[in-house]
């Protein structure tokens, strides 16, 4: 079976959500309890140090700039890097949760 | 809001090394997204007070997310950079608090090889005749290193002025005053021609005086003498100029 993740799972949510547009924090947060049907939540102020660590990984790059909202918001840009980056670790995340199915559906007493 | 500050400090104070500017940043980003949140929760219909509230409780625990945010931001050359800016600082403000020992061993020097000099800057005073006579007591140096010779009057008595300078062998350290201020000179049969009541001028590493009597014209020799503190230096100077038996 292919090895559990190296990146953290949220990280590469993040990545994904870049690859769509430059966005803020906040708005990030808003867009994945929209897009995970409201299923996928997480203590928002966790993803800054995520955020940041892809900072100085060359992932993303940020700058400042007036949101939909009229102030002005801490914006992130997916780096060409970054974009390598997710399309590694998604594969990664591919083939792991793939794995993790082909052994569960041989356990007993599931649907 | 009161709350939004106390979490944002929270956070910042967990994060060591990021530098003045990164905290800042760091705060400012958190504090915004405390306020969108905040008026997303207002827009649902809560009071402010209450938005803000829930606002901070669904950030998490800032000490978590500030440990996790301190790992992102780890000991890094720039602030080693401020280091070496402090360390430089300490470097200059010792060279600074040590410059009166650079000046020591700039006096120092002064009365070992060039006295005359030394003399003239501190009193004024310079002999007509140079010597270089050297007596040493313990890690001092005394040495006679100039003379001036009066004219010879009607009685056949000579004005002698004897230029003496003292200094430690060490130039690190100070000149004993003592030596010379102890230095009695004494003619041949042992009366005392002159004291050194006056000590010395100088600057500590460094000390000059000068010793005047007067002596028949035709005796020529001088004796010095310093006994004090269990150590004794006697010497004889031959104001003719002729070698002396040591």
């Amino acid at each position: 079976m292919a090895k559990k993740q190296t990146m953290d799972h949220t990280a590469l949510l993040v990545l994904s959500l870049l690859s769509r547009g430059d966005m803020y924090g906040y708005q990030m947060i808003a867009e994945l309890e929209r897009q995970s049907d409201h299923t996928f939540t997480m203590k928002e102020g966790t993803l800054y140090p995520i955020l940041h660590g892809l900072e100085q990984a060359g992932a993303v790059e940020s700058y400042r700039q007036e949101a939909p909202t009229g102030r002005e918001r801490k914006y992130y840009r997916l780096t060409e890097k970054g974009s390598a980056l997710l399309k590694t670790e998604a594969e990664s995340w591919r083939r792991y949760s793939h794995g993790v199915n082909a052994v569960l559906e041989h356990a007993a007493g599931l649907a | 809001m009161e709350q939004f500050d106390r979490f944002c400090q929270s956070v910042c104070r967990q994060v060591r090394f990021a530098t003045a500017a990164e905290r800042d940043s760091i705060r400012r980003e958190l504090q915004e997204h405390l306020e969108d949140r905040a008026e997303a929760l207002e827009d649902g219909g809560m009071a402010a007070e209450q938005a803000a509230e829930a606002a901070v409780a669904a950030m998490g625990d800032p000490v978590t997310i500030g440990q996790a945010m301190n790992r992102q931001y780890p000991l890094r050359w720039r602030i080693l950079l401020g280091a070496a800016n402090v360390v430089a600082a300490l470097l200059c403000l010792t060279l600074l608090l040590n410059l009166g020992g650079v000046y020591g061993v700039y006096s120092h020097l002064r009365c070992r090889f060039f006295p005359q000099s030394g003399s003239v800057f501190l009193s004024g005073e310079a002999p007509t005749e140079s010597d270089d006579l050297r007596w040493e007591l313990g890690g001092s140096v005394l040495r006679l290193y100039g003379t001036q010779l009066g004219p010879v009057s009607a009685a056949g008595q000579q004005h002698v002025r004897l230029y003496f300078c003292v200094y430690s062998k060490n130039p690190f350290r100070y000149a004993s005053e003592e030596l010379l201020s102890g230095l009695t000179l004494l003619d041949s049969e042992g009366s005392v021609l002159a004291e050194n009541f006056g000590g010395g001028s100088g600057n500590v590493y460094g000390w000059y005086s000068d010793l005047s009597f007067t002596l028949p014209a035709d005796e020529t020799r001088v004796f010095v003498s310093y006994d004090r503190h269990g150590q004794q230096l006697h010497g004889v100077i031959d104001l003719a100029g002729e070698e002396v038996p040591s």
